[in-house]
């Protein structure tokens, strides 16, 4: 696992709780997102919350790239590429 | 915090002008360039929710200024005393009026309103008023009073005006004993009813009483289809007369509302041979037939549907017929050209199928929440409505507003005893229900209705008198409150009433000038409920609270102390008890920070007067100053008085971002650590670490806490849950030797999966051999495709049928099987779906209980979400090792202190974007904050690798579920029947199963894999026939044993199985 990446994300997940102070902690993180350690991907996914004000689970990439069909779907395109 | 950081905040988030979260003190405070916040909310027409809030601006004369001046209306808060203050010589109300009279309408005091009917200087407010705008007439109709209003603009020559007023001022008896409306129709013979009066029962009675029919058959067309009674109503009453030679012009009739009610008053007419120019003419294809929404039928159809004859007799002509081939067309979804001629006298067969709404529900075909009102309260089978039958079978519609506006909708909604929360129209109350009993009588028999009761109570002091019926006075409300303060005659009989002045709401009064005459005149117990700025008022040298407690009347401070002149009289009458009422802040910080309230407190404690320490509110947000309350308290050792600390409390963070435990720890550490700390909370793994990043070194707890690595510790569960206390055996093991070969001979798979491959064939085979079976068709599988493996990426956790690939970003086993499964169902059976899928999980949908079983299910996983937070931080303290590395502070350190383009600099080179990187350092972060979340993180993370191992069928179950309901459960997108969301759980989510509905028994069975294969699988698959039924679950065991293992004596060795 590579510190720099796990410390930007540190980073990037408190910058996104600050921005969402008022709603829980619970509902700010979807049920998977702790499954996954590719901190570079999830980092991305907190931008694209970050940039648009909404909450992760929200978001195109996550919906792309967490969800285990459109996981797979995208895997296949970029196979396919 | 100083002044321009609070307001920089305040400002950042406007909702910060809810209750609770702005304090008085926040509108006084200026800005850089002195503007108050007071003057931004103004300015920037913010709304303000704040009870606290509202009563101030409104009772402070500049402030009031301020908001007319600024055109701002407060919601219903306004103080009559000041209304009455004038700018410039011109009244406050006055000022408010010409803002928008309508608004003032809603918002102003009923005293306020009559002020426009009062001379001053000659003249009437409303009469100056009207020379600016007309629009001031919009409050007519919120005037009870018909003599002032009808003498007030009788003399200003605007009788025309009284067409606004209400049905209770138009049908209030004069001195002449004849009704305001026949008194208004001689002075004044061109008036008419307005949109509201002409749905009054009371007035189309007055109308036919006084012969007045061109007005009556004016009103409202379904009111002369309904009353008096549905049989003999206005309109046969008229046609009756009609025929008896009276004069009625049946052109008045007003024919087009509603087409189900145009068609009944046309059949009727037309059936009594009166035919006139208005006649349904009115266009028969009114209303939209080409629109989006729920179309109503078109006029001719609804007719045709009563009296076929008589329709085709009088409307059918060409014109009608090309536009009825395009309705037909439309509704069928067919070419017009296909309808070259249409068969009249059948219209049926060309009508859509006519399906009773309830099968219509049953079949799926219409949703419950695209059910018109209409169509809810229509009879079916008889007697019951769509309604009552969707109620006896335990599903209520959740948009009850709309019905409880019908009086047939909100008696269905009593009698069958349903929530009910929104009120209804007020008059409705007072009909008869039968059994001699009105509505009121059954809503004020049960205490549930108190929120309906509340909502519909606004001007009919009637509901007094069932008050005093049945002793409750909780369902009255500040308006009807203030209503009652309007009829002195009505309040002086509750004066002496204690059941009510115990109830009696004063919240929202306004005449609190009148509230203090009646408390002169002796009745003090009124101003029991008063807030706190009513009870400082001076009457006769001493305050309303001062009398009250000579009196030995305590009042309640409903709204709390927050003043320290109430403090000061109640320690000047050693009122103790109620002392502790008051505000935090008061409290510790006056009259001094040394000798405070609270030490008062303290001191009468020990002199064993009458304190209620428990009463002390700890349930605040300012950290500081609890911290100090807990210190004070523990140095009397009063501490066990106050609220238990725990975690959740010490490490919770307050707006400056420091928790409790810091400001502990600052104001007094030994205090801290040896009486407000219980052993427990200090061998808390996290309030450990925070007393260690707080300097606290010497606490008598060895642990300390680390990094961890999660997929490590994943593997040392999985050793211990999957391999402890496991026989091999003879059979087993030669077969799980070839299948690790096969994999890792393909030069792809990764090492450590197979090895967790190997480990959950071991173990599941142990306990049931029908795994052997099913590991001989994976080495089977595996010889035919060399190309199918088990790989390992960051991002993983799916299946890719085209690549052949397992693809998991970690060992966990639960994982790896859901993924085999998915694997088997491909190779085996080339994704097949059971014919009968479809129609189980819809008659599973469609269940009664299904809703409440979701419910049930969440609120467990709910439970065990929490269970696997709790047993996070255990295993996290059984399992990392004591003498663990601190975080690499150094390193956290120089990326904090370095600057933002040194920070991006190492970024880019790893391939972040400028963009992402500017996004997360335009913030500054803390050392302390970056442990804290780390800890989180890592705390996260293990708790899902538990939900993954310890709870991995439980979650399996919740994405069947989730299939099932088409992803609306994983994506929050159901509610219980009262409304209420029900959390969400594992699962795909909508979005995945809109691309592929039927992928849902893809994820069944690889779940179905997951959950046999599980520690407790017997258990759980009871469970999982708990919520879905036996249906499902036996299917999936037969696919699994017949479709996919080729067991064909499935039957047999069912009950041997699991």
């Amino acid at each position: 696992m590579d510190e720099l990446d796990l410390n930007l994300y540190i980073l990037a997940e408190i910058k996104y709780k600050k921005e969402h102070k008022k709603e829980e902690t619970d509902k700010l993180f979807p049920l998977d997102w702790y499954s996954n350690k590719n901190y570079k991907l999830k980092i991305e996914i907190i931008t694209e919350a970050l940039k648009k004000n909404i909450r992760i689970e929200d978001t195109t990439l996550y919906q792309e790239s967490f969800i285990e069909g459109h996981k797979y779907e995208k895997n296949i395109s970029k196979n396919e590429q | 915090m100083n002044d321009y950081k609070r307001i920089e905040e305040l400002k950042e988030n406007t909702l910060s002008i809810f209750e609770n979260e702005i304090e008085i003190e926040d509108l006084y405070l200026k800005d850089q360039n002195g503007q108050t916040y007071f003057e931004y909310i103004i300015q920037e027409k913010l709304t303000i929710y704040s009870t606290k809030i509202l009563k101030h601006i409104s009772r402070n004369y500049n402030l009031l200024l301020y908001t007319i001046n600024h055109n701002y209306i407060l919601n219903e808060y306004y103080d009559s005393d000041l209304l009455l203050q004038k700018e410039n010589g011109i009244t406050l109300i006055e000022k408010l009026y010409k803002i928008d009279p309508f608004k003032c309408a809603q918002a102003l005091p009923t005293y306020a309103i009559y002020k426009l009917f009062e001379k001053e200087n000659g003249e009437y407010l409303i009469e100056k008023l009207l020379k600016t705008s007309e629009n001031i007439s919009q409050i007519i109709p919120k005037v009870n009073d018909p003599q002032l209003l009808y003498n007030c603009l009788s003399e200003i020559g605007r009788l025309d005006l009284m067409e606004n007023a209400n049905e209770y001022c138009l049908t209030y008896i004069t001195q002449n004993g004849k009704t305001l409306l026949e008194t208004i129709e001689q002075a004044y013979p061109n008036f008419r009813l307005n949109y509201e009066t002409k749905n009054s029962e009371k007035i189309a009675e007055i109308l036919y009483k006084t012969k007045q029919y061109d007005k009556l058959l004016n009103m409202n067309i379904e009111l002369l289809l309904n009353s008096p009674n549905q049989n003999n109503n206005y309109l046969n009453l008229l046609i009756e007369k009609y025929k008896n030679g009276e004069n009625i012009n049946f052109e008045n009739l007003t024919l087009y509302q509603n087409n189900n009610a145009v068609a009944t008053a046309n059949i009727l007419l037309l059936k009594n041979n009166i035919e006139f120019e208005k006649t349904a003419s009115y266009n028969l294809f009114s209303t939209s037939i080409f629109s989006n929404s729920k179309p109503e039928k078109p006029l001719f159809i609804r007719m045709y549907e009563i009296d076929k004859d008589i329709t085709i007799k009088y409307f059918y002509n060409k014109e009608i017929e090309q536009k009825l081939k395009e309705y037909l067309a439309q509704i069928n979804g067919i070419p017009v050209t296909s309808l070259k001629e249409i068969d009249i006298n059948n219209l049926e067969k060309y009508l859509v199928p006519k399906v009773s709404i309830i099968n219509q529900i049953k079949n799926n075909q219409i949703k419950i929440e695209d059910l018109t009102t209409e169509e809810l309260l229509s009879k079916i089978d008889g007697n019951i409505t769509v309604l009552e039958y969707l109620i006896k079978n335990n599903i209520t519609p959740s948009y009850q507003y709309d019905i409880c506006k019908y009086f047939d909708g909100i008696l269905t909604l009593v009698k069958y005893n349903q929530n009910i929360f929104s009120g209804t129209n007020e008059e409705f109350l007072y009909k008869d229900v039968g059994n001699n009993q009105k509505l009121i009588d059954l809503l004020m028999q049960n205490k549930k209705f108190n929120i309906c009761i509340n909502q519909t109570v606004k001007r009919d002091l009637r509901i007094m008198d069932y008050c005093i019926k049945y002793n409750r006075y909780d369902v009255l409300n500040a308006k009807i409150i203030s209503e009652l303060f309007m009829h002195p005659n009505e309040l002086e009989k509750y004066l002496n009433n204690d059941q009510f002045l115990e109830a009696v709401n004063l919240d929202q009064i306004t005449q609190i000038n009148k509230l203090l005459e009646y408390f002169d005149k002796g009745h003090k117990k009124l101003l029991l409920n008063a807030d706190e700025e009513i009870l400082l008022k001076v009457r006769n040298g001493k305050t309303v609270l001062e009398s009250l407690l000579e009196s030995n009347l305590t009042p309640k401070f409903k709204g709390g102390i927050t003043s320290q002149k109430t403090l000061e009289i109640l320690v000047k009458y050693n009122r103790f008890d109620l002392v502790s009422l008051a505000k935090l802040e008061l409290l510790m910080n006056y009259p001094n920070k040394e000798t405070n309230y609270l030490s008062y407190l303290i001191e009468a404690t020990k002199k064993k007067m009458d304190v209620h320490l428990e009463k002390i509110s700890c349930k605040i947000e300012d950290n500081e100053l609890k911290a100090r309350l807990y210190i004070q308290m523990a140095k009397s050792d009063l501490q066990e008085s106050l609220d238990t600390l725990e975690e959740k409390d010490l490490l919770k963070v307050d707006k400056d971002r420091k928790n409790l435990l810091y400001y502990l720890i600052q104001t007094d550490k030994e205090t801290t650590l040896n009486k407000i700390l219980s052993t427990t909370l200090k061998s808390n793994p996290n309030v450990f670490t925070e007393l260690k990043l707080l300097g606290i070194t010497d606490t008598p707890i060895n642990i300390s806490y680390k990094s961890f690595n999660c997929d490590e510790m994943s593997r040392t569960i999985a050793n211990e849950k999957y391999c402890d206390g496991i026989i091999t055996t003879p059979t087993v093991e030669p077969l799980l030797q070839e299948l690790r070969e096969l994999f890792l001979n393909d030069g792809q798979s990764d090492k450590d999966l197979i090895e967790a491959l190997v480990t959950s064939y071991r173990y599941t085979t142990s306990v049931n051999p029908i795994f052997i079976e099913e590991l001989k068709l994976l080495i089977e599988i595996k010889k035919k495709n060399n190309d199918f493996t088990y790989k390992k990426e960051k991002d993983g956790g799916y299946f890719n049928p085209r690549m052949k690939s397992v693809v998991v970003s970690d060992t966990t086993i639960s994982t790896l099987n859901h993924e085999t499964g998915h694997a088997l169902h491909f190779f085996l059976t080339d994704y097949k779906l059971p014919e009968q899928y479809e129609s189980i999980i819809s008659r599973i949908a469609s269940s009664e209980d299904w809703m409440k079983k979701l419910e049930e299910y969440a609120k467990n996983a709910e439970r065990i979400k929490e269970e696997a937070k709790k047993n996070a931080r255990e295993i996290i303290t059984r399992y990392i090792s004591l003498e663990a590395a601190q975080t690499n502070t150094e390193e956290i350190n120089s990326l904090l202190q370095s600057t933002k383009e040194e920070q991006k600099r190492k970024y880019i080179e790893k391939g972040y974007s400028e963009e992402t990187l500017d996004l997360i350092f335009s913030s500054t972060f803390t050392l302390e904050e970056f442990i804290k979340q780390k800890r989180e993180v890592e705390q996260a993370e293990m708790v899902d690798v538990i939900m993954r191992y310890e709870y991995d069928a439980f979650t399996a179950i919740s994405d069947i579920l989730d299939a099932i309901t088409y992803g609306k459960f994983r994506s929050g997108l159901l509610s219980t029947e009262q409304n209420e969301t029900i959390n969400p759980f594992y699962g795909h989510g909508i979005r995945y199963y809109t691309r592929d509905a039927l992928s849902g028994f893809q994820e069944m069975i690889a779940n179905y894999e997951t959950i046999i294969k599980s520690k407790k699988s017997k258990e759980m698959i009871d469970l999982l026939r708990y919520y879905v039924g036996d249906e499902l679950v036996n299917m999936l065991e037969e696919f699994y044993t017949v479709e996919m293992l080729n067991i064909h004596s499935y039957e047999t060795e069912r009950n041997e199985t699991l």
